[in-house]
This record gives structure tokens, sequence and C-alpha cells, in this order.
């Protein structure tokens, strides 16, 4: 863990309270994201990447429980934070850009009252006074919205999802925060909409200077936008590393396989790859994780849990093949 | 129907309802003092072993006169809910095929009976009709009409238009057979929980009316006379006016919390949440 | 663009609610004299002489065609003219009845409201942002209670434990506002929440789903990502979306709550319409409870055609 990192998680584990048992979505992940650097999060649905990302803005409902060794941010430990002291970073310095941008705006608030709110937010925070109409006409105009007083007037239910998503992103910048969580920003927007919305986030990041977990299941998006990826799989992160590393020659079966279902569906064939099991199938207790589904599980993988092992200069995996 | 079970108040009310129904199925047969035969001897007795509800001022027995009244009440309710069902259900089911004006002019009418406060087009009826239990009936009929046609309107729309409707009619299930096996589960929740709803508050009409004297007459027995009787002697035997009224509420109360039962399970965004 | 919209929608449902008003007066005259036929019999008596009900007709015009007279009573009744009370305030005109006891009705059904509202966005509130613990189940299992008990008993338990017993407020006797504003809200008090009751569960229960609802709901949680205030969330996010079932249901309600005070009017001496359109009941004065009905029949289509405009500025779809 480098000292200069903006963010550090170590040993994140939550769990969900339901109907008597303990469900446990994240099992001990581990991370560190530089200042300005992305870090993608990828992973099936149910592996647990949305409620990392939410773990650690502190936006579980109530039956969660959410421990971890540490969980620094700029050095500082969240978890020491009251609630009302953390309420001060959220917004400010740690934000989070969701799926769905339909439903992430009041139905019953216009997009300006939004944008308002959002400036006054920062305003408060960094106690300066702003004409928040100007700066609101100049952020949309910013993310690529032509005609910014048509937008600020409407509703949200009159607008459509790659506008809406613009919009979003157009409250996050002005919160100028220093960390974003982008939870799966364009997996509900079609594919030329998406094209666009990743630009954009890619070239308003850079601007900002800010940091971001990028959340997805896309593979071909995380390797645009990504400096590191981390593959998880049932609560667990199986392979951290730089982009290309992760992408070209991945290390664990799972990340091997991923790519060879995504090469496969690029390639077109006919019969499309596929990982045998079922989607996040988690194996025994002990052992590893993946045992059910991978295609190369000895005997020992079911009793022996693996640890996180260096495979190449930044670039670790946790599988007990690179033990022997 | 497993979640009803689980759910705790839902099978508090279908008790309570069920000991109700019992209580004035059986318990006129099973009391030994009749509801309108006075004994001087005991008048405004307070509650005791031989008279666990007390006597009224002619020495009748209470408990007796609410199981009699509260068997006079909910034959009106039900008699009143089950017309307003199959009248109301039926002008819906017109509405829905025939269109046009004849759909017009009943959803207007039923507008129309449902823009008047419910207890004053009872009291309008009663002047209209007279007095008496059989009008209470249709009175309670004429108040529930505009629910039930709306409701069988809207389900019969759903029959008439949806396109899984017409493919499963194209595959050769007849009408009925669509009507019993797909549309009616579908539709038996909203109508138990409107019919529950509507004995209780038909009773409460009933007690209403009759409480002011425009129901039933006395020396008949009914929640609601029972309770115009307290009321006279209040302060000198309150138990006579608390009892009837809390045989009122256990009543209301047993269908409310069966007909929330109902709605609970009916309703997978609320099941989701527990 | 959108006003002109607007407008056309609002002309249109106030055309509807004035024909549904036109049928509901044609259904008040020609039932009323469907079930009572001749009003000189009742005024005069079955043993009246056919001289004296000839001259009963021609005074009060029932010789001419029942339609015309249904046309004389209803074009009457636009100007304030309903005729005169034949036997409970004999040669009153009933305008003047009305017009004198329906500033009562308004004035208990509006503190009734008051009251049920004021206790539901509490209650609902309170049990909404605590759910599941003990003290939603309290008042739910309190709202339940209240939607079972019927207004007339109520009325009596209060009259029972807050007059009677400790005497804080009077048992019977209303105070008109016209009066005093001071009298009226005290002798007002108790009949007011015996009507409000029943009306404050049924809005309790609304309220606490809408918000249970709405807690969930993604903006909600982009709302607390942002970093705003539990209240500022709440009451924008939370409670403003919550408003629009809210208010349809007060609207719905609002039938039963004139229907209530009828009976509560009785029971505390208000002299209302409520109490008037009884009276009139009993004293088969059938013109007074035909303009009773009437009354309640405008009154009701007021209130639902307000609510409905008011859902409709809630409710930014609807354009």
């Amino acid at each position: 863990m480098s000292a200069s990192a903006l963010i550090e998680v170590m040993n994140l584990r939550t769990s969900f309270a339901v109907g008597g048992e303990r469900v446990e979505a994240v099992r001990g992940v581990s991370f560190s994201i530089a200042p300005g650097e992305v870090l993608g999060l990828i992973g099936e649905s149910g592996s647990g990447k949305t409620v990392t990302g939410l773990s650690l803005l502190r936006l579980l409902p109530s039956h969660a429980s959410v421990a971890a060794d540490a969980l620094r941010f700029r050095g500082q430990e969240l978890a020491e934070l009251s609630d009302r002291q953390f309420r001060g970073l959220q917004g400010i310095q740690l934000a989070m850009i969701f799926q769905d941008p339909v439903g992430s705006f009041n139905p019953a608030k216009t997009v300006a009252w939004h944008l308002k709110q959002a400036i006054a937010r920062r305003a408060r925070a960094d106690d300066e006074n702003s004409d928040w109409r100007d700066e609101a006409g100049r952020i949309l105009r910013d993310v690529g919205i032509r005609v910014p007083e048509r937008v600020l007037a409407s509703y949200p239910h009159q607008l459509s999802g790659g506008m809406l998503q613009r919009a979003l992103i157009a409250m996050i910048i002005a919160l100028r925060p220093a960390f974003i969580i982008a939870d799966e920003p364009t997996t509900n927007l079609d594919n030329l909409v998406e094209r666009q919305i990743i630009d954009l986030l890619r070239e308003q990041q850079k601007k900002l200077g800010a940091s971001v977990l990028f959340v997805t299941h896309d593979l071909a998006v995380a390797g645009e936008i990504c400096d590191r990826i981390a593959v998880m799989y049932a609560g667990e992160i199986v392979e951290i590393g730089p982009t290309r590393d992760v992408l070209q020659r991945p290390r664990h079966p799972y990340a091997q396989g991923l790519l060879q279902t995504s090469a496969s569906l690029e390639r077109r064939d006919e019969y499309l790859y596929e990982l045998q099991g079922e989607p996040g199938g988690r194996g025994a207790a002990e052992g590893c994780g993946f045992v059910a589904r991978c295609p190369v599980a000895m005997a020992m993988c079911r009793s022996k849990r693996p640890r996180l092992v260096d495979v190449g200069p930044g670039h670790t995996s946790r599988c007990l093949l690179h033990e022997q | 129907m497993r979640s009803f079970i689980a759910n705790k108040l839902a099978l508090f009310g279908a008790a309570i309802t069920s000991f109700v129904l019992l209580a004035v199925l059986v318990g006129p047969w099973l009391s030994p003092y009749s509801p309108t035969e006075a004994d001087f001897l005991a008048l405004l007795a307070p509650p005791s072993l031989t008279h666990p509800f007390g006597t009224d001022s002619f020495g009748r027995d209470v408990l007796t006169r609410i199981l009699y009244g509260a068997r006079v009440s909910l034959a009106v309710s039900v008699a009143g809910v089950l017309m307003a069902a199959l009248l109301g259900g039926s002008a819906g089911l017109i509405s829905a095929y025939a269109g046009g004006w004849t759909s017009a002019v009943l959803m207007r009418i039923a507008d129309l009976l449902f823009s008047f406060p419910s207890f004053v087009l009872a009291l309008f009826l009663m002047v209209v009709l007279g007095f008496g239990v059989t009008n209470i009936a249709a009175s309670i009929a004429l108040i529930y009409f505009p629910l039930f046609a709306r409701l069988s309107r809207n389900m019969a729309l759903v029959v008439k238009e949806e396109p899984w409707v017409q493919a499963a009619q194209l595959m050769g299930q007849s009408t009925f057979s669509i009507l019993s096996r797909e549309i009616l589960p579908n539709i038996a929740a909203p109508l138990f929980v409107q019919i529950a709803l509507g004995i209780a508050f038909g009773i409460v009409i009933e007690a209403g009316l009759s409480f002011l004297g425009l129901g039933v007459q006395p020396p008949d027995p009914s929640l609601g006379t029972i309770m115009a009787d307290g009321r006279e002697y209040f302060q000198r035997a309150p138990w006579v006016l608390t009892l009837s009224g809390v045989a009122i509420s256990i009543a209301l109360l047993g269908l409310n919390l069966l007909s929330d039962g109902i709605r609970d399970v009916m309703d997978p965004k609320l099941r989701a949440r527990l | 663009m959108m006003v002109v919209a607007k407008l056309a929608r609002a002309s249109r449902q106030l055309a509807g609610v004035l024909l549904i008003a036109f049928l509901g007066a044609t259904l008040v005259f020609f039932v009323m004299r469907a079930g009572h036929g001749d009003p000189a019999l009742s005024a005069l008596g079955d043993l009246a002489t056919p001289e004296a009900i000839a001259a009963f007709h021609k005074r009060w015009g029932l010789d001419a065609p029942l339609v015309v007279q249904f046309w004389r009573w209803l074009s009457g009744a636009l100007v304030g003219n309903f005729g005169v009370s034949m036997t409970i305030a004999g040669g009153v005109p009933i305008a003047d009845l009305i017009a004198s006891r329906l500033p009562n009705t308004m004035f208990i059904g509006v503190y009734a409201l008051v009251i049920a509202v004021t206790i539901s966005l509490l209650a609902g509130t309170v049990s909404a942002l605590r759910h599941g613990r003990m003290i939603d189940s309290a008042a739910t299992s309190m709202a339940v209670l209240g939607i079972s008990m019927p207004d007339f008993w109520l009325s009596y338990v209060l009259v029972y434990a807050l007059a009677l017993g400790a005497g804080i407020f009077p048992s019977y006797g209303f105070i008109s506002p016209a009066e005093s504003v001071a009298g009226a809200l005290y002798s007002g008090f108790l009949p007011a929440l015996a009507v409000a009751a029943p009306m404050a569960a049924a809005f309790t229960r609304i309220l606490r789903t809408a918000l249970i609802e709405t807690l969930y709901r993604d903006h909600v949680r982009v709302a607390r990502s942002l970093g705003f205030t539990g209240a500022f969330i709440f009451v924008h996010y939370v409670l403003r979306n919550a408003l629009i079932p809210y208010v349809t249901v007060i609207g719905l309600q609002v039938r039963y709550l004139l229907g209530g005070t009828v009976v509560v009017e009785r029971i505390f001496g208000v002299p209302g319409i409520g109490a008037l359109m009884v009276d009139a009941a009993f004293g088969r004065d059938y013109a007074v409870v035909q303009a009773c009905a009437m009354t309640f029949l405008v009154i009701v289509l007021i209130v639902n055609f307000l609510v409905d405009t008011l859902c409709n500025a809630l409710n930014p779809r609807a354009a």
C-alpha cells in the first residue's frame, strides 16, 4: 500500500442479514487507488462489485454490516468518522454515478433544481457564492448538451436516458469530487450513446484529476478507460493488475474464461465459449471460490483457499496454480 | 396461501371474523333469553354471571340482543354488498363489452352514486323508500354499486384487449376457461378485499341509520338500535352502549385485518419488502 | 403552450363535474317524487279533502307537468331558491336554513380534516422512518383500531373520557364560529375529533405505505450519496413524492368525512346540515331532504375538483 494513495481498502467484508441468515457479499477485498488513477472493477452480477462501491460510501441499507481492516481516504481512516462527518465528505470528496440515470433524479423536480442543489453544496463547502444558473449552463455545455436552457427547464421524465446520464455527470462535475465510483454508468444506454458517455467520462476525469473506481461487467469498456483492472468473483478479487496485462494475458482461470468469452463473442463464433456452471456460483466454504466452475481445478482447490500471489510487475492473481 | 398463514395479523383477522360469524350463527340459539321480551324484575342490571353483558331498560339481556342484532346487521350488510357485487359486476361487464352510449350512461350513473357521501345517500334512500331492514340493504347495494362496477369493468377490459388473452383464444381456449383459469384468480383477491371492506362499512352504515332511528325499528334488535337505547341512559348504565360499540368494533376489526392480510399477500411489492 | 393544455383539461373536468351535478339534481328530484308522490298528501295529511289538495297544488305549482316542476326547482336552486320548508320550520325558506347551518358543518368538516392530516403526517412519518420497529407496530395497530371504530361510538368514548370524565370539553352544544371562533374551536373539538379519527387512521396508513415505497427508490440513494442532509432528503425527495397518493386518498375519503358528520352532529348537538337532514327525514319534510342531499353532492364535487387540481399541480407528469 503506497502512502500517497488516495483510496486504500484493506480486507473489506460486507454481509447482509436476510431472514435470519448472514449472506456475505464481499469477502475480504483489498485495493488502493492513486490520485488521478482509474481502477476498473470487473465481475458478473452477484460478484459483489456494486456492493463494494456502496460499502465504501456508506450507502447500504441498515441490515448490512460493513467491516474492514482499513478504509482510508487521503490517509484518513473513514470508519472513525461519525455519520455527520462522513456526510460532509459525501458528494464533495466522494461521489457516485449510478447505473440507472432515469431513476437517479427526483421525479418531482426539474434538472435545474438538481444542478442548483449540487452547485450550492459545493459552494457551501468552499464558502463561496456563485451564480448557479451561469455555472449550470456552463457545466451542461461541458458535458455536451448544446441547449442547456431546455434541459434545465425539463423534468426527468421528459428526457432520454443518455441526456439524463449527461446531466447526472454534470451534477457530479459541479461537485468536483476527488474520488468517483462509477457503477455501470453505461449499461442502461444503447451503444451509440454508450460510446459518447465513455468518451465524456474519460475527458472529465482527466480534467478533474479525479480517481475513479469504474465498476462494470464489460471488458471492452473497461479496457478503454481504466489504468488498472481488478476482476471480482463471488465477493473476492481474483486478479488485479495493469489493464493491458490483465486483459491481454490474464493469469486467473476466471479472467481467462471471461476473455475467451469476450473474444468468442467478437469473432461471432458459431458456438459461444462459455464458462461452465452458474454465474456467481460459489464452491465450498473452504477452498477456492471458483472451484465449481474452474476448467483447470485441482484436487487441493477444494480444501485450500488461495491467496493473492505476484504474477508480474504490479500484477497479482488468486490461484493455487501460481503457487506451484 | 402459505404467506397468508405466515402473516400473523391476517390470521388474527380471520380468527376474529370466524369467531364473530360463529357467535352470530349459533349464539342466538344457545341463549336462554329472548331478545325482545321484557323482564321488569331485572331492569338495568350491571354485568353479572346470569347476564354477562347486563340488561337494558326493559330488562332484556344485552348479550342476547347483541347476538341477534349482530345477526341482523351482518345479514343486511352481506346482502347489500352481494347485491352490489352482482349488479355492479354485471353493469361493469356490460359496460366493457357494449361500449359506446351504454357504457357512458352506466359509468355516469356509477360516478353519480359515488359522488354522494355514502351515509347521505343511505339517508336519502331511507327517506324515499321508507325505514326498514330491506331498504337498508338496498341502500348499501347502491352505495357499493360503483366500486364493483368499476372493478368488473376494468377486468373485463383486460379480457377484451390484452394480447395474451387473444392469444389464448386463438389457441382454442374457450372464453369461459380463460375467465375461470386466468382472469378469476387475478381478480379474486381484490374482489374479496372489497367485499370484506364493504361488509365492514355496511355494518357501520346500518348501525348508524338504526342508531338515528331511520333503520331497523325497535323493538327489533340491531347493533345500532341497541346503541341508541344505551345512549339514553349512558351515565346510569354505560355497559349497554359500550358493549354494543365494542361488538361492532370487534366485527370491524376482524374484517379489516382479514382484508389487510389478503391485500398484503396479493401485493408483491409489499411482500418483497418483508 | 402547456398553459393552454392545462386550461383545456381543467375546463373539461369542470364540464364533467357540472354534468354530474345536473344528473344528481335529476336523481334527487325524481326519485324523491317517485318515492313520495304527492307532497300535498304529506303536508296536509292523508285525510285532506280533494279541494285542499287541489288548492295546495295550485299554490305550489304542483299542477304543472313533472318536468316543468323539475326545471323550476333546478333553476330556482341555481339562484339559491330551494323553496320553503313545509314541516320542520314552517314557512322558512330552505335556502336560509341551509345558509345558517352550512358554516357549522363546514367548520367541523375542515376542523376534522386538519386534525386528521396533522395526526397522519406525524404518525405516518414516524412509523415509516422507524418501520419494522416497535413504534411502527404500535402506530399501525392504532390505525387499524381507528378504522374499526364507528365514529359515532368513538364519539361516546371521547365524551366519556374527556367530557364527562375529565371535564375538559363540553359534551353537548356548539358555539358557532360566527359568534366566537375560540368557542367554536373549543366546543367543536370533540365532534371534529370523532369524525377525524377514522380519517386519520386511513391517511396514516396510506402515507406510511407511500413513504416506505419512496424511501427505497434510487433517487433517494443518489441524494444521500451527494451528501444532502437527512431532513432535506426527507422533505424534497421522500415526502414530496409520497404526497400524490396521499392527497388522492384524502380526496377519496371526503365522502366518508361528510357522512360521518351527519351522526356526530346529532350526538353533539351541532346545528349543521347533517342534523337538518335527519330532522327533515323524521319530519317528512321532503323538500328539505332534497336540498340537503344536493348540498352535500355539490360539496363533494367541489372538493373532488380541488383535490384533482392539487394533484395535477403536484404531478409534473400531468400535462
